[in-house]
């Protein structure tokens, strides 16, 4: 498109005197990732690409469904069963052909988050359970990248901007200053049982995308160290000062390395015991035929063994290798078990109901030492 | 009316946000003037047993607290549980 048209298409936000030809070019040079292309998504979506958001990056691994219609307002009925993150960029590209549009029809996790949101700038959270919340606000502040947030709530919604400074002496706030540790279950009402009504996430995530056009551009207060709250049914606001607190940073990942480890399923949920298997079980489920045991460590990491045969695949390399499975019971084994229950989550969700998955709880070093005792 | 005066004084009004309102059943609030949040959170506990099961963020005057800060009667207090939703 020639200069002309472009500058035809942001016509009336360049005469903004405030934003201008700079604040477009700053939008187009930008590059946003949106994580969910769900009811806050959708709004966000839109919107930064109709601005001219130069590069968007739509997470999402959920397919539409008839009841995301009535708030996730890019998708139709034709849409039903497709993937979101390519429906809503198929439709963004008729929106505006001009920027870069990037579908990643995948679930994100603590094994892929970093590389993912290293290509962007900024970061949207439009996500809709704890896990992957406290998830993206460690990787963003690991990474120093600003997050912007917003989650909502039958009528109520939250909106803040996290991991940017006012100015130069301010310490930047995140997620875990607002609250430290994720509610576990049953604290806390999820959206599938609290329900919530279609245009609250119209407002928030249009207010989250409004958040980042000011950041990118550098106009007006966004909404940094601050948490807003709406009510659609009274139309209160309230907004809340947020400090950073040094104990809180405790709480996250120190480097990318224990990132990956983290089990944010876990932090966030009931513990999957549903998985662990101890010594003894063990011990005569590998005396079967019909079975696959993984090591999920790093292809060097040590103590091997040679009382079993199995497998060796990476936790960060099962989504994909997948297909090397053949068994319809697997027991996956790590170090110390924790990433062994990631590993039978990931699988869990891979093959559903078709096989038996288990986890060896307290890893290999646990079992060696308990073999050890026996003889 | 003196006595009246001062038992009015003794109370503290209080915000709430998401599903404590449902809790509660009301978008405010008051329990009796407290020194300081600990002791909010006990008196809360006890008139609201719900709310013990419940995460939330304390606001006082507009500013989320991160320790025991001291309450009086003028306090703006607010509790802010938080969403997950998307």
């Amino acid at each position: 498109m020639n200069k002309q048209n472009l500058y035809e298409r942001y016509q009336r936000q360049i005469i903004l005197k405030e934003f201008g030809e700079e604040g477009q070019q700053k939008l187009l040079n930008a590059k946003v990732l949106v994580i969910g292309a769900g009811g806050l998504g959708c709004p966000m979506l839109q919107y930064l690409a109709a601005a001219g958001v130069g590069t968007i990056g739509i997470v999402d691994d959920d397919k539409v469904a008839l009841s995301n219609l009535h708030r996730q307002i890019l998708f139709s009925v034709n849409d039903i069963g497709k993937s979101k993150s390519e429906q809503a960029a198929s439709y963004l590209k008729r929106l505006n052909p001009e920027i870069k549009l990037i579908a990643f029809n995948k679930r994100i996790t603590n094994l892929n988050a970093l590389e993912l949101i290293s290509d962007f700038d900024y970061v949207a959270d439009g996500s809709d359970n704890f896990a992957t919340r406290y998830m993206m606000n460690d990787a963003c502040v690991l990474l120093k990248k600003p997050l912007i947030y917003g989650a909502i709530s039958r009528f109520e919604g939250q909106v803040a901007v996290f991991n940017c400074k006012k100015n130069q002496y301010d310490e930047p706030v995140n997620y875990r200053d607002l609250f430290p540790e994720p509610p576990k279950e049953n604290e806390i009402l999820n959206c599938a049982e609290a329900g919530v009504l279609g245009v609250l996430p119209g407002i928030i995530g249009t207010m989250m995308a409004n958040e980042c056009i000011k950041l990118i551009t550098g106009i007006g207060e966004p909404l940094i160290n601050t948490l807003l709250t709406y009510n659609t049914l009274t139309n209160e606001t309230y907004q809340i000062e947020l400090t950073a607190d040094k104990k809180n940073n405790t709480l996250i990942p120190k480097d990318e390395t224990s990132f990956r480890e983290m089990n944010y399923e876990w932090l966030c949920g009931p513990v999957s015991k549903e998985f662990e298997i101890d010594s003894s079980v063990f011990n005569s489920l590998i005396q079967q035929e019909n079975i696959d045991i993984i090591d999920v460590r790093e292809i060097d990491e040590k103590p091997d063994t040679n009382d079993f045969n199995y497998l060796k695949i990476p936790l960060d390399e099962l989504e994909k290798n997948n297909s090397k499975i053949k068994n319809d019971i697997i027991v996956t084994f790590c170090q110390t078990g924790k990433r062994s229950v990631q590993a039978a989550e990931i699988l869990s969700r891979i093959f559903k109901d078709q096989k038996k998955i288990y986890s060896l709880k307290g890893g290999i070093i646990e079992w060696k030492n308990q073999k050890k005792d026996h003889e | 009316m003196p006595d009246c005066l001062i038992l009015q004084m003794r109370y503290m009004e209080i915000i709430l946000f998401g599903q404590l309102r449902d809790l509660a059943g009301s978008n405010r609030i008051s329990v009796g003037v407290v020194t300081d949040t600990n002791d909010l959170q006990k008196e809360l506990n006890l008139k609201y047993p719900d709310f013990a099961n419940t995460k939330y963020a304390i606001a006082v005057d507009k500013k989320i607290i991160s320790k025991t800060v001291p309450l009086n009667a003028e306090s703006e207090i607010a509790l802010l549980p938080p969403f997950s939703g998307g």
